[in-house]
């Protein structure tokens, strides 16, 4: 293919937009900007807060029971979880804590649930297990009132819980994921247990928020 | 990018600009970041997310315009390049999106289990794939030049890497206007994804395409003008592992250490492609009458 080919002599035709370069790369960026703002309030989710705190709200989870199922404990704080080995499995544990990998449904999603000394308060736990997560970027807590937790308790003790918002981001671009995490104290031992999922899989009225629910209800704080 | 020198930049990505339109160019480039990080401090993700996407292939379209780069073949030249780069890239988003670890899988394996698929082997095979445009031209003798392979280059990356960002990150886009992020590590990204990753995804298809052209469209006395470098055997895996080292930094760097890190390989490309650049002048300037010349302005002396 390599051929000598007669080379084509070009008059001068560049920059002919000179100084004007500027005014129409800001005339056609600021268009597009106010076009992706217009398309972004379009797809825009409404946001309804659908509970209030206290009271009842929707109907049950849609998952099956968490009773007799396969039961972890930790060997160096005593709590016990139960979940069920069908759609739950375990993919890191240390003495103190459990990663839980969930699949129910086609959605996934991790519940980390890890014990700290009594020292360390609900607040704490929850940001030192946030902080601990690897491959959340951009993690900031979640304002939307749709997403709140209400009725934060681990082994109905009642506790603190907060919603966050992050990305899982790759070189090719970004992935919101959201984070809600509950701890609850009972003088010896504080819980925590934290939910990361996609977005779209994630919410009051999914499937893994409704088995982290249940095996979050599920600790048993002294075996 | 303020660690590069802004006018290597544009002369390297834009060589058929004259001298005295680099400023307005420049110009408009850190208007156009200065934007998306207005749009970030506002919490506009998204929205900032998309105009990092197109700030580049705008600018390149400006620039295509400016120079009448497809002289009277706007419309077809114009689909194998940019056409063809955004089709790609929308592409590669989606097989992307296809592959990705759940957020679960992060979780619990780190960000680590990246590193292959999407750090290394997507880039990698993304980058020849885009080259699929310009080489349909290359078979055109009106654009026989090097800095025309430069430009198709150039062109069609920046068109890749914007739509591979909107395709991948369309969730994002969905999760209504302000959906929430901490600020500056969404600045780093974005910065990342507008210019970082696109700057040297440019340079290295820049780069390609212009040792491609060299080779098959320059004199003989031109072909061997950048030694081993310049062969295609080589210009091009070097090419598609410039790209895939810049994108596997982010399965194991902050979003700042990212950044940083792609502002070297932008360093690198821009090294590259300035030696190439350099060749073509030269060539032009030895094909065109001596009142020709003026026709761009070299990058620098090759390194």
């Amino acid at each position: 293919m390599s051929i000598l080919l007669e080379r084509a002599s070009r008059t001068p035709s560049g920059g002919g937009l000179g100084k004007w370069v500027p005014h129409l790369f800001l005339f056609f960026f600021l268009l597009l900007i106010g076009l992706s703002i217009l398309f972004n309030l379009l797809l825009a989710p409404v946001v309804v807060a659908p509970c209030t705190s206290g009271q009842p709200c929707g109907a049950p989870p849609s998952v099956p029971a968490v009773i007799r199922e396969t039961v972890w404990r930790s060997s160096q704080y005593g709590f016990s979880l139960e979940y069920p080995a069908s759609v739950v499995k375990v993919s890191r544990q240390t003495p103190s804590g459990v990663v839980l990998t969930v699949n129910v449904a086609g959605k996934s999603g991790a519940v980390t649930i890890h014990g700290f000394g009594a020292g360390t308060t609900p607040a704490e736990a929850i940001s030192q297990q946030v902080g601990g997560l690897e491959g959340v970027s951009q993690l900031a807590g979640d304002s939307n009132p749709a997403h709140q937790v209400l009725g934060a308790s681990v082994g109905y003790i009642a506790g603190a819980a907060r919603a966050y918002v992050g990305d899982v981001t790759s070189p090719q671009g970004s992935q919101p994921a959201s984070i809600v995490s509950e701890a609850a104290a009972d003088g010896r031992v504080t819980v925590s247990a934290t939910v990361v999922g996609d977005t779209s899989d994630s919410g009051h009225t999914s499937d893994l928020y409704a088995l982290a629910d249940l095996m979050i209800n599920s600790v048993r704080w002294h075996g | 990018m303020i660690e590069l020198p802004q006018s290597r930049l544009i002369s390297s990505l834009f060589p058929r600009l004259p001298r005295d339109s680099h400023r307005s160019y420049r110009l408009a480039l850190g208007l156009g970041s200065a934007a998306i990080v207005v749009l970030a401090v506002l919490r506009l993700f998204p929205v900032a997310l998309i105009a990092a996407a197109l700030l580049l292939p705008l600018l390149v379209v400006l620039y295509l315009v400016d120079v009448n780069a497809y002289e009277d073949e706007p419309v077809w030249a114009l689909s194998l390049t940019m056409g063809w780069g955004a089709i790609a890239g929308v592409g590669f988003g989606l097989l992307a999106l296809a592959v990705e670890p759940s957020p679960a899988t992060v979780i619990v394996s780190g960000t680590s289990h990246y590193l292959v698929v999407q750090g290394l082997l997507l880039p990698f095979c993304g980058f020849f794939v885009l080259l699929g445009g310009p080489l349909v031209l290359l078979r055109y003798h009106r654009f026989n030049a090097v800095l025309d392979g430069v430009t198709f280059g150039a062109s069609t990356a920046a068109a890749f890497s914007g739509a591979q960002a909107i395709t991948y990150s369309a969730h994002l886009i969905g999760a209504g206007l302000r959906p929430g992020g901490a600020v500056l590590p969404w600045i780093w990204r974005l910065l990342s994804f507008g210019l970082g990753m696109p700057i040297v995804t440019m340079g290295a298809a820049a780069a390609a395409c212009a040792a491609l052209w060299l080779r098959y469209r320059a004199p003989v006395r031109d072909a061997q003008a950048l030694g081993t470098l310049g062969h295609p055997a080589m210009a091009l895996p070097l090419g598609g592992l410039l790209v895939a080292g810049a994108a596997a930094g982010e399965t194991f760097l902050s979003p700042g250490g990212w950044l940083i890190w792609l502002v070297a390989f932008d360093a690198v490309a821009i090294s590259l492609l300035a030696r190439t650049i350099h060749v073509g002048l030269l060539e032009e300037s030895a094909a065109a009458d001596a009142g020709d010349a003026s026709l761009g302005s070299a990058p620098g002396a090759p390194l």
